[in-house]
């Protein structure tokens, strides 16, 4: 399981710090965590179930990293067994022992080359500059078995990138490739179905938040785009499927992805006009394209810094126009 | 100032979309030209914008990610685009049929139908790599009408031909 802790110098994710974490948030941090321990010293095991309502608010306040694994599949199992009742032939599957034979025997999967292809080729492309994602690494080879088996359960979605992102995201905090693989599933099939097929109805996400930018309430966010000549289209489809992976920084992408696993989709969209509105002074200080996806490439300069506060920033957006989804 | 002025006196624009096929090597392109170094990339999901000043020309350059289902999603950067560039990595003979299919797709879309087109043959330096001269038949070049197209060989990791590659979109686009 994994800890706080990470190597020196280093983020909690094992990434380059993009900035400096004040003494304030860590002691948030560790008060959250005596919270958590005193409250709910089940989860800890994994032994805790019920989602109660003040569960929830306690998710949404801030989960300590340690709990994480446990916390993000407390969550999704409730939208799993959701969907495995409704989709019974192509359920979400444990797939312990095709990961198993995708270590010791890879052949034994069916895969189409074309996706094998894909997937050799984008291994090294994910998270190059990360340690632990170097080839050889035990975490580098559990990517590509967690990817291969994905493909092999799934044939009609295979491998889309962003997914080696997530999954990588996944592993990182997890330290499982058996969680990441559940969680994977999850997210492709569940929270996002039919986001990674070229179906790409993400479209249809960045529709509602098109609407959502034509309301009075984000008129300032929509005219310093129209200035920049920006369309959504441009930035969203990014941030939606890669769930904010390369935008935010490490905590504050955990903190979303927490609120994600707890309430599905729509937070991405809140958080999108979230971040949007915390950022419209820097957008707004050149109205050029390059200057404003240069901004929204690297958020991370949000007032709210304590992931409690960034949390609550992103529950005060899209009331009203961001319904729910999933 | 109107646009033929601006060209008179040095001082253009011109909007660029490159597309291609995943790993063809765009972003590398891309960082090649903006900062004259080799950089480490990883898959495009969505895109990576850049402004390239080269011979009094600003080249504004959209560089989209290339993976197949991703690329329904091209065609919301075709708006405004002056130049194609298409790159192609000669090395994989496979997926060339794709590429030209791919390319083709672009090309017989309304909005992409005054652009003028620019072929990196890329990936030259690598062994059994497609030739320069294969390049128009493999991409059924030869069949396009009234479309003015060009194909520049290079190594995108060394640099080698991207200058020449712009060279001959600031001498023949159309503003």
């Amino acid at each position: 399981m994994c800890a706080d802790t990470s190597p020196a110098g280093k983020d909690v994710l094992g990434f380059e710090p993009s900035r400096h974490i004040s003494g304030d948030v860590i002691a948030n941090l560790a008060r959250r965590r005596m919270r958590w321990h005193r409250k709910y010293p089940r989860i800890e095991d994994a032994q805790h179930k019920s989602f109660t309502r003040p569960f929830k608010r306690f998710i949404s306040k801030g989960v300590p990293h340690h709990l994480r694994p446990n916390v993000w599949r407390l969550s999704a199992s409730r939208f799993a067994q959701k969907y495995n009742r409704k989709h019974e032939d192509v359920p979400i599957l444990n797939g312990s022992a095709l990961l198993q034979q995708a270590r010791s025997n890879p052949h034994a999967l069916t895969i189409d080359e074309d996706t094998l292809m894909q997937i050799k080729m984008d291994m090294p492309r994910t998270f190059p500059e990360h340690a632990e994602f170097k080839e050889g690494a035990h975490i580098y080879e559990e990517l590509g078995h967690v990817l291969r088996v994905f493909a092999h359960l799934h044939p009609h979605i295979g491998y889309c990138q962003a997914m080696n992102f997530l999954a990588g995201v996944l592993l990182l905090t997890t330290r499982d490739a058996e969680a990441t693989l559940s969680l994977l599933q999850c997210i492709v099939l569940v929270y996002m179905p039919d986001r990674y097929t070229s179906e790409m109805k993400v479209q249809d996400d960045v529709k509602i938040l098109q609407r959502a930018l034509n309301t009075p309430r984000y008129a300032h966010v929509r005219s310093a785009l129209e200035d920049a000549g920006v369309d959504v289209t441009f930035f969203a489809v990014k941030w939606l499927l890669m769930l904010f992976v390369d935008a935010l920084p490490s905590d504050q992408l955990l903190v979303l992805w927490d609120l994600f696993f707890l309430w599905g989709r729509r937070v991405l969209l809140q958080a999108a006009l979230f971040l949007l509105h915390e950022h419209v002074e820097d957008l707004r200080a050149r109205p050029d394209v390059n200057h404003v996806m240069d901004v929204l490439k690297d958020l991370g300069r949000t007032r709210a810094l304590t992931p409690q506060a960034f949390a609550h920033g992103i529950t005060q957006h899209g009331g009203g126009v961001v319904p729910k989804l999933v | 100032m109107g646009a033929k002025l601006r060209k008179l006196f040095g001082n253009k624009e011109m909007r660029i979309l490159m597309l291609g096929l995943d790993a063809a090597g765009k972003t590398t392109i891309l960082y090649k030209l903006k900062l004259g170094q080799s950089v480490t990339t990883i898959p495009t999901v969505g895109f990576n914008v850049e402004t390239v000043s080269y011979k009094n020309v600003k080249f504004n350059v959209w560089d989209v990610g290339g993976q197949d289902k991703i690329r329904p999603l091209w065609r919301h950067y075709y708006t405004g685009t002056q130049g194609l560039i298409f790159v192609v990595d000669c090395a994989d003979r496979e997926r060339v049929d794709e590429a030209r299919r791919e390319l083709h797709k672009i090309l017989n879309d309304q909005e992409m139908s005054d652009c003028v087109i620019l072929i990196f043959a890329n990936k030259q330096d690598l062994h059994g790599a497609l030739t320069p001269e294969e390049i128009p038949e493999k991409l059924g070049l030869n069949r396009l009408r009234d479309r003015v197209w060009y194909v520049q060989p290079c190594v995108a990791t060394t640099g080698a031909g991207l200058q020449e590659g712009l060279t001959w979109l600031s001498q023949n686009y159309k503003s």
